[in-house]
Parts: C-alpha cells; sequence; structure tokens
C-alpha cells in the first residue's frame, strides 16, 4: 500500500520531475498536483491524501497558511514543507501551523521519499536548529499554559534539548536507552503540542499579521 | 615851541621804522569824487585832485578867502580797511606860497561821504614837508612853516580797524607869527592851489596793536619828549617823568582804542645804553574801562619787582601768567616804584593780540579728509600735509607759522610760506597737531591751535576687528563643521538607504537566481534520478550520471549560502549561529563526524551584516573542510557566543591536532580564511586543544 500524496508547488517543471520521481517509486503515490494553494484548499478536503508536500512560496495564499488551513480543514492529512531555503524562522513559523517536518527541495529524491515514508510512519524530522527554537517556544509558552497536557515532559525535553546540540536521532537513541523510533514518536508529540499552542496563539496572530 | 624830534632824526627814523615794522607794499587808494566847501575853479578842475597826475596848474583853488576855513571831502572807490595809509597833499601849481598853513585829516565810514557826514580826525603820526616844516597842535592839526613854490606834505598814520569810505582834509586859517591878524589859510595871502590828493594804504605790517595807539602821562614829561613816543615804533624816541621823585603816582597811560584781548605785552628802554636802570620795579594795570572813573583794573602784574632792569636794546616780554586777572582791556597803565630817579623811562610800549592758526584742510596721501573735531587719517597713509591758515583778519597774511605732533614729533617745524605743514605719516595712535603763530616782534603766541589726529590702525589690528574676525571664524566654523557633520549624516543616511536599497536588491537577485537557476538545478538532479531509474545503464555510466547530478545539488547549495548570505533576514545572530551550526552538522555528520552545538539560549539583539556573515560562512566552511581532510577527528564541536562586540565562533575537533607540518598543510587553509575575516575586520587563530585536536577561533566585529 502506497502513501497517497499531493504536492503543492507553483513552479510546474520542478513539480513535474518530482512527481515522475514518485510514479516510478512504489512506496509514494502522487494523487494530484496543484499548482497554487487555493487550489489544493478545495480539493484536499475531499481527497485526503496522507501526506501533502506544500511549498513555501506560492502565489496568493502562501504555503504556511495553507497548512494552517488544511489543519482545520482536513485533520489528520500530514503536511511536510518542502523549502528552497534554509531559513528556520519561516520554518519554524510552518511547524507551529501545524506541518510535521521540512524538506530541501534540492534533497536527492530518494531522501524525499524516505522522509515521506518516516513521517507517514508517525516519525517527526525535526533539525538541531528547529529543536532550539522550540525549546525556546515552550520555555516562553509552557508558563502561562494551564493545560498540563500542554506541557512538554521531562521526557520530551530531554530528547530536545539533545538534539539542540547536534545530537543524532541514533546518539539521541543510545544516550537513553531507548529505541529511535521512541524518539520520533517523542517528537511527534512536542509537534503536536506546538500545534495546539500554535493554534491557540501563534498562527492565529500570524494569520492576522498577514493579511 | 619845540623842533619836532621826528624830524630832527628823520633820516635814521625811516631806517629804524622799517626795523620795527615788517616792509609791506604799498596799494594806491582810489577816490571817485571830490566835494569843496568852495572852490574857485570849476568842477573839473577840482576833480584833477584826483586824477592821479601831481603837477597841475589847477585843482583844489581857493582865492582870496584868507580867513574862512575850508574843507574838500573824498570820496574812496572802494573801502579802505585798517593797516596804514600814507597821504600825500601836493601843492606843485608853481604859485609859492599856495599850501595850506594848518589842517586836518578826518576819515568817515559812511556810505556816502559827503561834507555834512560824520567825520573822525585822525592824529597823524608821522608827517614831513619837502619845502615847509611840519608841526603836530595839541589839537592834532598840522602846521605848516614856510614858504615853497612847490611842495608836498606826507601824513602817515595807522587807520582803525573800520571800513573807511572816504578822507576829509580842513585847512584852518593860521599865523606863524601867532598874530591873530596875521592869519591866513595859505602862506600865499589865503590863496592854495592842491594839485593832487593821493592816498597809498599798507597793509599792517606789524601785530603790535599799540602802534600809534594815544599815551598820556599823568604828570609832565622830561623836555621836549612826548608820550605818544611809546606808541610811535620808534625805539630812539623815549619819554620819562619830568619830576624825578614822583615814584608811583606818575604813570603813562594806554590807549588801546577798544578793548583787546592780549597774548603778550613788550616793553622797550632806552636804546642808547644811558640809564637803562630806570626802567625796572613796574606795576602794569589793564583797565576794560578809562581808570579816571576809579573802576578797578582786570588785570595786573609786577614786572621786575626785584630791582633788575633790562639791559639796553633789551626787550621785556610780559604774559598774562606774570601777573592776575584777565589778561585784557583797553587802558594800560605802566607806574614804577623804583628808587632811581625819573622812573619809569619807556622808550616803546607794544602790544600784541592773540593770534590763533586754523587748520584749513588735511590730506592722507592724495586723501582729502573730512575736517571734524578730530581727523581720523586712514590706515597705511604714507603722507600727510595740513594746511594752515591765520584765523584772525586784518593781521599781515606773512607772519610765521610752526607746528609739530605731540608726542610724536616735539620739535617745532615750521609751515611753509604757503601755509602748508607735511610730514611722513606717524604709526597708528592718537596725537595732538599743534601750530602757532609768530608775532612781527618774533614772539610766538601764547595760544595755540591743538587739533586731535588719529592715524587708524589697520584694520586687522583693530581690537573690535581682531573680534569680529574670531566672532566670524568662529561661526564660520561651527557652521562648517554644522555643514560637515549634517552632510556627513546626510551621507551615512543615504549611504544607509543606499545599502539597505543595495542589500535588497541583492537579495531579490540572488533569490530570483535561486528561485529559477536553483529549481533548473534540483529539476535536473531529480530528472537524473527518474532517468537513472527508467534506462538502467552501465556503473560507469551511473557513476558519471551521479557526479552530473552532484555537481548540480554543489551549485544550488552554493546559491543556496549566496542567498542566506545577503538575505536582511539573516542578519540576526540566532540565525548566523543557526546555520553555522546547520553548516556543520549537514558537512560532518555524513562524514560520521558527531557535531556537538555550544549556543547561548538567549542572543543579544546584535546585527550581523551580509558581508560579514558572508566572509564568516566561507572561513567557517573552510573550517570545516580543514577538520574533515586533516583531523581524523570523531567528534567535533561547535561554539558560537559574543565576546565584547565579537561574535566568535570556534571550531573544536578531538583528532590529531596540528600536524608537525602544520604550516605547510593548513597553510592555504588558514591564509584563506584570515584573509575573508580580515576583509571584515575579523581575526582568525588556530591552536591545538586541551586534551588532543584542535581549536579554530574566528571572531567577526559585530
Amino acid at each position: 500500500m502506497s502513501i497517497r500524496t499531493a504536492l503543492i508547488e507553483d513552479d510546474a517543471p520542478f513539480a513535474e520531475a518530482l512527481s515522475s520521481f514518485f510514479r516510478l517509486s512504489k512506496a509514494i503515490a502522487c494523487d494530484a498536483v496543484y499548482p497554487n494553494a487555493e487550489a489544493a484548499l478545495r480539493d484536499l478536503p475531499r481527497l485526503r491524501p496522507d501526506v501533502v508536500l506544500v511549498d513555501i512560496n506560492l502565489p496568493g495564499m502562501d504555503g504556511i497558511e495553507l497548512v494552517a488551513r488544511l489543519k482545520a480543514a482536513a485533520p489528520g492529512v500530514l503536511s511536510l514543507i518542502l523549502t528552497m531555503y534554509e531559513e528556520t524562522p519561516v520554518i519554524f513559523d510552518a511547524l507551529k501551523a501545524g506541518a510535521c517536518g521540512y524538506l530541501l527541495k534540492r534533497t536527492p529524491p530518494s531522501e524525499i521519499v524516505s522522509a515521506i515514508e518516516q513521517v507517514h510512519a508517525g516519525g517527526s524530522p525535526m533539525s538541531p536548529q528547529i529543536a532550539r527554537q522550540v525549546v525556546s517556544f515552550f520555555h516562553r509558552t509552557a508558563p502561562v499554559s494551564e493545560n498540563s497536557l500542554d506541557a512538554l515532559t521531562d521526557r520530551e525535553r530531554e530528547v530536545l534539548d539533545l538534539l539542540s546540540k547536534g545530537f543524532l536521532y541514533k546518539e539521541i537513541a543510545d544516550r537513553l536507552l531507548v529505541s529511535m523510533d521512541t524518539v520520533r514518536s517523542h517528537l511527534r508529540k512536542v509537534y503536536e503540542k506546538l500545534h495546539v499552542h500554535s493554534r491557540t496563539e501563534a498562527v492565529v496572530k500570524y494569520l492576522e499579521q498577514k493579511r | 615851541m619845540f623842533v619836532p624830534f621826528a624830524q630832527r632824526f628823520l633820516p635814521c627814523l625811516i631806517v629804524l621804522t622799517l626795523g620795527l615794522l615788517l616792509p609791506a607794499s604799498a596799494s594806491p587808494v582810489r577816490f571817485s569824487a571830490v566835494e569843496t566847501t568852495y572852490h574857485s575853479d570849476t568842477d573839473a578842475d577840482v576833480a584833477k585832485t584826483i586824477d592821479g597826475i601831481d603837477a597841475s596848474s589847477t585843482g583844489w583853488s581857493v582865492d582870496g578867502a584868507p580867513v574862512e576855513p575850508q574843507a574838500a571831502a573824498f570820496r574812496c572807490e572802494s573801502a579802505v580797511h585798517g593797516g596804514r595809509i600814507r597821504l600825500s597833499l601836493c601843492f606843485l601849481s608853481g604859485y609859492p606860497g599856495a599850501h595850506f598853513n594848518e589842517f586836518a585829516i578826518s576819515t568817515t565810514t559812511d556810505a556816502n561821504p559827503s561834507l555834512s557826514g560824520n567825520w573822525e580826525k585822525l592824529v597823524p603820526r608821522w608827517f614831513y614837508s619837502t619845502g615847509t616844516t611840519l608841526s603836530l597842535a595839541a589839537d592834532g592839526h598840522l602846521r605848516s612853516s614856510g614858504n615853497a613854490s612847490n611842495t608836498i606834505f606826507v601824513v602817515e598814520t595807522p587807520l582803525p580797524d573800520k571800513s573807511i569810505t572816504g578822507f576829509r582834509i580842513d585847512v584852518y586859517p593860521w599865523a606863524a607869527d601867532g598874530r591873530p591878524e596875521h592869519e591866513r589859510i595859505s602862506a600865499n595871502r589865503g590863496s592854495f592851489v592842491l594839485t593832487e590828493f593821493r592816498a597809498e594804504s599798507f597793509e599792517t605790517a606789524t601785530t603790535n596793536v599799540a602802534l600809534g595807539c594815544p599815551v598820556v602821562a599823568s604828570h609832565e614829561i622830561w623836555g621836549s619828549f612826548q608820550a605818544d613816543f611809546l606808541t610811535d615804533g620808534l625805539l630812539a624816541t623815549f619819554a620819562h617823568p619830568r619830576n624825578p621823585a614822583l615814584g608811583k603816582a606818575f604813570f603813562f597811560q594806554i590807549d588801546f582804542r577798544q578793548a583787546r584781548e592780549f597774548d603778550h605785552l613788550s616793553l622797550r628802554g632806552r636804546g642808547d645804553g644811558q640809564v637803562p636802570e630806570r626802567l625796572s620795579r613796574l606795576t602794569l594795570e589793564l583797565y576794560e574801562n578809562d581808570p579816571a572813573t576809579g573802576c578797578a583794573p582786570v588785570w595786573q602784574a609786577r614786572h621786575r619787582a626785584d630791582g633788575s632792569y633790562p639791559p639796553p636794546g633789551g626787550v621785556d616780554v610780559i604774559r598774562a601768567s606774570e601777573g592776575t586777572g584777565h589778561f585784557r582791556g583797553r587802558y594800560l597803565r605802566i607806574s614804577s616804584d623804583s628808587p632811581v630817579a625819573y622812573s619809569p623811562q619807556i622808550a616803546e610800549v607794544e602790544a600784541y593780540e592773540p593770534i590763533l592758526p586754523k587748520l584749513i584742510s588735511m590730506r592722507a596721501d592724495s586723501l582729502k579728509l573730512r575736517m571734524g573735531r578730530a581727523p581720523v587719517i586712514p590706515a597705511g597713509t604714507r603722507w600727510l600735509a595740513a594746511g594752515l591758515q591765520i584765523a584772525s583778519a586784518h593781521v599781515p597774511t606773512s607772519l610765521p607759522m610752526r607746528w609739530r605732533i605731540m608726542d610724536a614729533l616735539p620739535e617745532w617745524r615750521p609751515v611753509s610760506p604757503e601755509g602748508i605743514a607735511e610730514e611722513p605719516c606717524l604709526p597708528p595712535g592718537k596725537y595732538e597737531l599743534q601750530a602757532q603763530v609768530g608775532h612781527t616782534d618774533g614772539e610766538w603766541n601764547d595760544q595755540m591751535l591743538r587739533i586731535p589726529l588719529i592715524v587708524q590702525r589697520p584694520a586687522w589690528q583693530e581690537p573690535r576687528y581682531q573680534i569680529a574676525v574670531g566672532a566670524v571664524a568662529a561661526a564660520a566654523i561651527l557652521l562648517l563643521v554644522r555643514y560637515f557633520a549634517q552632510r556627513r549624516l546626510a551621507v551615512r543616511v543615504a549611504d544607509l538607504e543606499r545599502h539597505q536599497v543595495l542589500d535588497e536588491e541583492r537579495a531579490r537577485i540572488a533569490r530570483d537566481m535561486h528561485d529559477v537557476v536553483g529549481a533548473r538545478l534540483t529539476q535536473l538532479a531529480v530528472m537524473q534520478e527518474v532517468f537513472s531509474a527508467q534506462h538502467p545503464q552501465d556503473s560507469q555510466a551511473s557513476s558519471d550520471l551521479h557526479r552530473l547530478t552532484s555537481t548540480a545539488r554543489e551549485a544550488v547549495s552554493a546559491l543556496d549560502e549566496v542567498v542566506w548570505a545577503v538575505n536582511p533576514r539573516n542578519d540576526t545572530l540566532q540565525n548566523v549561529a543557526d546555520y553555522l551550526c546547520h553548516c556543520a552538522s549537514e558537512y560532518l555528520s555524513p562524514l560520521g563526524i558527531s557535531c556537538r552545538h555550544q549556543l547561548p539560549e538567549e542572543w543579544p539583539a546584535r546585527q550581523m551584516r551580509a558581508q560579514s556573515r558572508h566572509q564568516l560562512m566561507l572561513a567557517f566552511k573552510e573550517a570545516l573542510q580543514n577538520v574533515a581532510k586533516h583531523a581524523a577527528c570523531t567528534e567535533a564541536t561547535v561554539a558560537l557566543f559574543v565576546d565584547g562586540s565579537h561574535l566568535v565562533a570556534r571550531l573544536e575537533d578531538n583528532g590529531r591536532g596540528l600536524p608537525a607540518d602544520f604550516a605547510g598543510i593548513g597553510k592555504d587553509g588558514l591564509a584563506n580564511m584570515r584573509t575573508r575575516l580580515e576583509s571584515v575586520s575579523g581575526t582568525c587563530s588556530i591552536n591545538p586543544r586541551d586534551g588532543g585536536g584542535t581549536v579554530v577561533e574566528m571572531r567577526v566585529p559585530l
């Protein structure tokens, strides 16, 4: 059973090349390619793919807003940001808006495929830079949070801390004497808590600012 | 009856007079009309008395009027003012005795002189006749003794300071033998012919105002001497009391005819060397009004109170300071309490009024100065000339003047006869120009002209100018400083704006390039994978194709770096740190080198410019390459922090440390890093790490 995927990308040649690669791979089924956010937002709630790859720079509505709206319009659809640039603030904004991870466009296609598989399997790719942002984000917002479920657990903090210091997933797993899947699932929870916070504050604010 | 002294010593008198009075040229006085009480011939004959021809057979003729006084009035063409007058009465008709026996001269100031007008008698001072003997009667009339066929009476006298418009001759009957029955108006049985009446005026050649003034004495004078001798201008004539022991009771009194101010009085003693001691212990008193009325003197002085006396030929000059009171008046009384008999014995009394010069013009080089209270001589003047003139009217124009400038030129120097005083200009400062007039007796007038002079300092030497210049300079400097400060600010602002615009533009271009070129290259990489999957190749072709793809990815990566560096959003330290850590992990992790990050939790809100970011990133990558190539390590640590005003990026590895030939191996890399960092004023150092390995530390100013 291949992972059903949709691609939102305005660069038609690149989208064509990537979707051609997906067609060759058995793991990924590229169900749809949208050149803009508006078209995707209209179709996707009905299409309900497993994973969407969202370019940040889109004409009209941008990728971050699309992620946030999809979170509401099609819950359960996992969003991966596909970006040209290693711009942490922008990526972190996307993650707060509900994305489960990000990929650089120059990543070799085979790695893109494996990343999609990981996300679909419940993992959450997170770079040390993003981890630092997340730590900092919860450091700022946690004290005002009343719901203890929304706060990070000690283990999650530990994982984030190691991650932010440059440790690899495997190294974190070795240190904490857990499996790499456990590390991934911790990070997924961190994403979800980030989304909860984001929905209540940051994303709304961000979306307001965008208008 | 006495023979006039003047007549006896006539030749020597003339010489002495000339010696006392400066020579002056005569100007003829012309008459326009004659009026007579009676004349025997026609009016035309009478007019011949003023035709300029001395000899004639006719003129003013009176025939057969032996005892009747007669008169003739002569109207001047233009008025005569002051000075001396010489009148010549010519009787050159050839008739014996046809000349006056007794006559008097009068003057008038009437606008239209006529016999019925106002006339004032002149008392002649000098007179002579070429054929008869003239004498002065007590009433001022002149009498002629003797009988001549042709004779000329010459009368000379000072004129009062008035405009004389006419002269009058009164002829009286007189008899030389004193017998009334012999009294006739002429020596020729009462008939005379005045063939010419001639007048010449002389400019006053002396400033002695006492000359010719009436003198009286309180008591009788010795012998034939007369009190008038004191003012006759003749040094040879003198007078003293007849009584040897009158002492203080005796006085001479001179009437100056009007109240006058004086500069000085001069007394001359007897000139022949006989008994000069009679001029001593004098009292001089000046009266405003006739002292006979009992009024007090306005000025008085004791002169030679010690009993001394002037040497023969000497002159005593008496100035205001010698007495007390106001040095002025109309009457001068001179007495003596000397025990020497016949004191005082005086030859001449002279009186001099103050005469002042006046400044009429002033020139500084060729510039004519405005005559204010204090002439201001412009700075830089080289030659100074003052035009001076005598201020008083009716004084000899040829009086000498002298001048000096206090305190620069204290020596008196003569003013030229043209009235010019000139000198090279003085240095800047305040001075006083002084000028004096010399009297005809050689004495310099006490009172002098004093004119303050200011020689200007060159403008740049004036304190107020210097202050003004200073102020202006300060203001100018201030303005300049402000101008340049503003300009610099403006330039900086413009610079910043330009930088910002440039940064944004650079970012836009980079992004566009990245978007277009990067997207195509990325697409190329993906297409290669697709191609490889669709068209299986041999390993060599596959490997070559893969290298092509890698090159494309490297190109994208390089573009990424540039975009990152120029993107203004990445100028926060947080972003710089994130990016460098990301680079380290991305570069080292695939090589099996664990990468650790040591970063502060919070970064100060400092910025790092694009240029610095880019150079730091390139240097950092160079360091990463060195670690990968040479360190042979298992772990690397990236530490980033702010130290003062620098961002420090430290890359540590646990490898084998610096090789012995480090200089050779790492040289190029280190040199590159240093060059890059120095271009943004940064530094780079490589040192061994404690516990093995190497530490590369890069510092970039913020």
